[in-house]
């Protein structure tokens, strides 16, 4: 590769990186996972820093003063009902008793309501008082498991942002002037590559650590590397995919195509992780240090824009 | 509205996208979704959830053991342990009807009973309508996008038909398309005997063709097939899931009331999740089909040749937009972590380090300066990256020092009751000069700011204005200092005839010397402050600065 050649493919690159963040949706697309995410995972702790304030129980108005005074010491506030249990479905309060019948919801305080309504009773047995709340580190497996998630639908956008680049510059005559430069016709399909990994694994590792700092991630910096495997084999389909599609030559199928293919290579990860922790795209799901589905998305960089420059620069 | 240019219209999309070999692609990939979900037996709850077996350890009683699903390990799901009076304690949630029996041994002291609604759950016939509808993502967005691309949108508008006709007819195309292969799978579910036939079947092909109505709806501006890809690829499954969860929920109360959710109604009654009444198809076919049209009518009334350019927006609306922008940018990381002791759970808050937050904050702040040069013409120009005018440099230096210095104006606004406030203050604090983080995160940090609220901001709103910004930004609990470091590097800009790179190094020499400057008096530090600001503002360049500066504009 000479050095016109070199420049070329870096300028190209540039210059698509740029047109991605110039295009709302585009860029809408890219901050929406990580932001939804993200903030429907505050809004629920914050739902739930004020559901923490109404802390009703059912209690019958006959209920032992004792009792009630045993519960408002816990910092619950008894409300009196006919019906316990209708009050319960009505979900005006979390818990209902009467001291020897508890109704309940699957809140963990429900099992500090029995532990005092047994040790009253004087029953041999009692739930532990204390509720164990998971630690940062237990929380971290379900921070990649929502990473996961995220980095599901990076994948798809590789798919499409690979098919789409093509197809997109082939019907409004840019990639015809594209191909018509004295540079080698790899270097069209080798820059749109480049291009959309970058961008797509420079957001997805916004997100990556985003969700690192609100809820943390099991071995991030890993999960980083299987994005940015994942996005790269993604995109690579995409430009394999593509062939000659536009809407001169249908694009729905090839999508349609790309998509589910990307989707099952992303189940061999879930059926036979010791394959797929060597491969982008199902290596998300076996785990792994991601060095190597990194690599070999390099290299499926390079197949896509071989078959690119033979299957779709042709005219 | 003429129904046969409706037809040729729908007749095109379908014939140019299912055309050649390419053309089976798609029905192909739906037929290969939905016929083994039409025709596969599906096993039951009972049959998923086979001999779950439940952890125990620690001192179980015999009778808990011999419970055949129980196993005793080193560490289980449940622990037993007996405290000072002999009183059995169990931990763990949630406890098992029959290890309660089997703890109780006949004599329950209390009765505990699950109070909850009733959920229903929906049969496969949902699946139809969701695959149906999804597979069809590629088809809708290039339907409008791809015609703009390829030009033949300004043929299609000028032909002597009405943007209504068009619309309908593309909708009429892919919904069609997309109801006649829900309501294929589900014969063939009905003709294996898997499902029975009942008014599931009205609302079923609504949702495919309200998904592509919505889906039009998203992309009518769209300019590409990217732009309408990625939109609908994000948009419509949140939508279908997010309708589809509220109708369940507002269901458990009144189905009728559920089915009235449009898409979402249809959904769950195409699933049959509450029963085969006629109330709640009809109604949700009804909210469904009224939505299908209301979003064709919208997408035609805003349906144009080309996106539109955007409006510039007035400034205030931009700082607004901005500040709020950055303000989640920075917040979210920094503060967020903090509700996880206001729901109930400190150690998490505790234990979750601070180093990610930063590295998030500053990507987040990182990215909006990146996005705004990536947009304009000169990337350069738009954030302020340019030779300053001469003698700002000594500037630069001078208020490094008074940045550092002036650290301690911070105690002249009390530290707040509220132990969450005061802790999202501190981390505030931490994260305004983030020293301890690292020199790459420092520096992250420093480029950041600085492009953001002086290199873009301050050109687009104002040195007041991003001023103000930047103190709600990034100091919100502590307005003092944040006007104060905000305003001197305003100034130090302004001063710099908008160039941003004295602020650059303003910043850089306020985080050497923040470990090594000692705290002075609060109100010592806001007087050399203001001082600071006065004199950048009102100070003259030296007579050789001007000499220079006169020169260069010659």
């Amino acid at each position: 590769m000479n050095r016109r050649v070199a420049l070329a493919v870096v300028l190209l690159t540039a210059t698509l990186i740029r047109r991605f963040l110039r295009e709302g949706f585009v860029l809408r697309s890219l901050v929406w996972p990580a932001g939804l995410a993200a903030g429907t995972l505050l809004m629920t702790l914050l739902v739930v820093a004020m559901v923490k304030e109404s802390q009703f129980i059912g209690v019958p108005a006959d209920l032992d003063p004792a009792l009630v005074e045993r519960l408002q010491e816990e910092g619950w506030t008894p409300k009196i009902t006919d019906d316990l249990e209708a009050t319960m479905r009505a979900r005006q309060s979390w818990a209902a008793t009467d001291g020897t019948v508890m109704w309940r919801n699957w809140r963990p305080e429900s099992l500090r309501l029995e532990s005092i309504l047994r040790e009253r009773k004087g029953a041999k047995w009692r739930p532990e008082a204390d509720v164990k709340m998971p630690t940062a580190s237990e929380a971290a497996p379900q921070g990649a498991l929502f990473t996961k998630l995220v980095a599901i639908l990076f994948t798809l956008y590789g798919v499409v942002f690979g098919l789409g680049m093509v197809a997109r510059d082939r019907d409004d005559g840019s990639l015809e002037a594209e191909l018509a430069l004295p540079l080698p016709h790899w270097v069209a399909g080798a820059t749109r590559w480049l291009a959309a990994t970058s961008v797509l694994s420079l957001f997805f590792s916004f997100s990556v650590v985003l969700f690192d700092a609100i809820i943390g991630v099991e071995q991030g910096g890993a999960l980083i590397r299987h994005g940015i495997a994942a996005t790269g084999g993604a995109t690579a389909l995409g430009l394999i995919a593509v062939g000659k599609a536009g809407i001169k030559q249908g694009f729905s199928g090839p999508l349609a195509g790309g998509l589910t293919g990307a989707m099952g290579v992303m189940g061999v990860g879930l059926a036979m992780p010791q394959v797929g922790s060597y491969l982008p795209l199902a290596s998300l799901f076996a785990g792994g240090s991601g060095w190597i589905p990194v690599a070999i998305a390099m290299g499926l960089g390079v197949v896509a824009s071989a078959v690119f420059s033979f299957r779709s620069a042709r005219s | 509205m003429r129904p046969r240019r409706i037809i040729a219209i729908a007749q095109r999309d379908l014939a140019q996208e299912l055309k050649g070999r390419r053309g089976w692609v798609l029905p192909a990939i739906m037929a290969g979704l939905l016929l083994p979900l039409s025709g596969a037996p599906v096993p039951g709850a009972n049959q998923i959830i086979q001999n779950p077996t439940i952890t125990v350890s620690g001192d179980v009683p015999e009778d808990v053991l011999a419970i055949d699903f129980v196993q005793e390990v080193d560490e289980g799901l449940l622990s037993f342990r007996r405290d000072e009076q002999g009183t059995l304690l169990v931990r763990g949630m949630p406890i098992h009807p029959q290890i309660r029996a089997a703890l109780d041994g006949g004599e329950p002291a209390v009765t505990v009973q699950v109070a909850r609604r009733d959920v229903r759950l929906p049969n496969r016939s949902l699946l139809f309508a969701l695959i149906s509808a999804s597979t069809l993502t590629g088809a809708v967005s290039g339907s409008i996008a791809g015609e703009r691309t390829h030009k033949t949108l300004v043929a299609l508008l000028a032909a002597s038909i009405t943007r209504m006709e068009l619309i309908c007819g593309k909708a009429l195309a892919w919904g069609g398309m997309g109801a006649a292969t829900a309501l294929l799978a589900a014969t063939v579910s009905i003709v294996l005997g898997r499902l029975d036939a009942g008014w599931w079947l009205l609302p079923l092909p609504t949702v495919p063709i309200a998904t592509v109505a919505v889906g039009l709806f998203l992309v009518r501006r769209a300019s590409d097939l990217i732009g309408g890809t990625t939109v609908t690829l994000r948009v419509l499954p949140a939508m279908l899931a997010a309708l589809g969860l509220l109708a369940s929920f507002v269901g458990t109360t009144s189905p009728l009331a559920a089915s009235a959710i449009p898409l979402g109604g249809a959904l769950m009654t195409a699933g049959s999740t509450w029963g085969g009444h006629a109330g709640p198809a009809l109604l949700s076919t009804a909210s469904t089909l009224l939505t299908t049209a209301l979003c064709l009518w919208l997408t035609a009334r805003d349906l144009e040749e080309s996106p539109g350019t955007s409006v510039r927006q007035p400034w205030a609306a931009a700082a607004v937009l901005l500040g709020f922008l950055a303000a989640l940018a920075w917040w979210i990381p920094i503060i967020g972590p903090i509700l996880w002791t206001a729901a109930g759970n400190p150690q998490i808050t505790e234990q979750l380090p601070a180093r990610p937050g930063i590295a998030a904050g500053v990507m987040g702040l990182g990215l909006m300066s990146m996005v705004r040069g990536a947009r304009a013409r000169d990337a350069a120009e738009a954030l302020s990256f340019r030779n300053p005018i001469a003698g700002t440099w000594g500037w630069a230096l001078w208020v490094g020092v008074a940045l550092a210095i002036t650290a301690s104006v911070s105690g002249l606004v009390p530290m707040a009751d509220d132990p969450l406030l005061a802790r999202a203050r501190l981390r505030m604090a931490d994260g305004m000069v983030p020293v301890w983080a690292g020199p790459t995160l420092m520096l992250g940090s420093i480029l950041a700011d600085e492009f953001l609220f002086r290199g873009w901001l301050q050109k687009t709103v104002g040195g007041p204005t991003a001023t103000v910004i930047w103190t709600v930004v990034k100091a919100p609990f502590d307005p003092i200092r944040g006007l104060l470091t905000g305003g001197m590097l305003a100034m130090l800009t302004h001063r710099a005839g908008g160039s941003v790179l004295p602020a650059i190094l303003a910043h850089g020499i306020w985080a050497l010397l923040t470990i090594a400057v000692p705290g002075i008096n609060p109100w010592l530090a806001l007087i050399i402050g203001l001082a600071m600001v006065a004199a950048i503002r009102w100070i003259p360049p030296l007579p050789q600065v001007r000499t220079v500066e006169r020169r260069r504009s010659e």
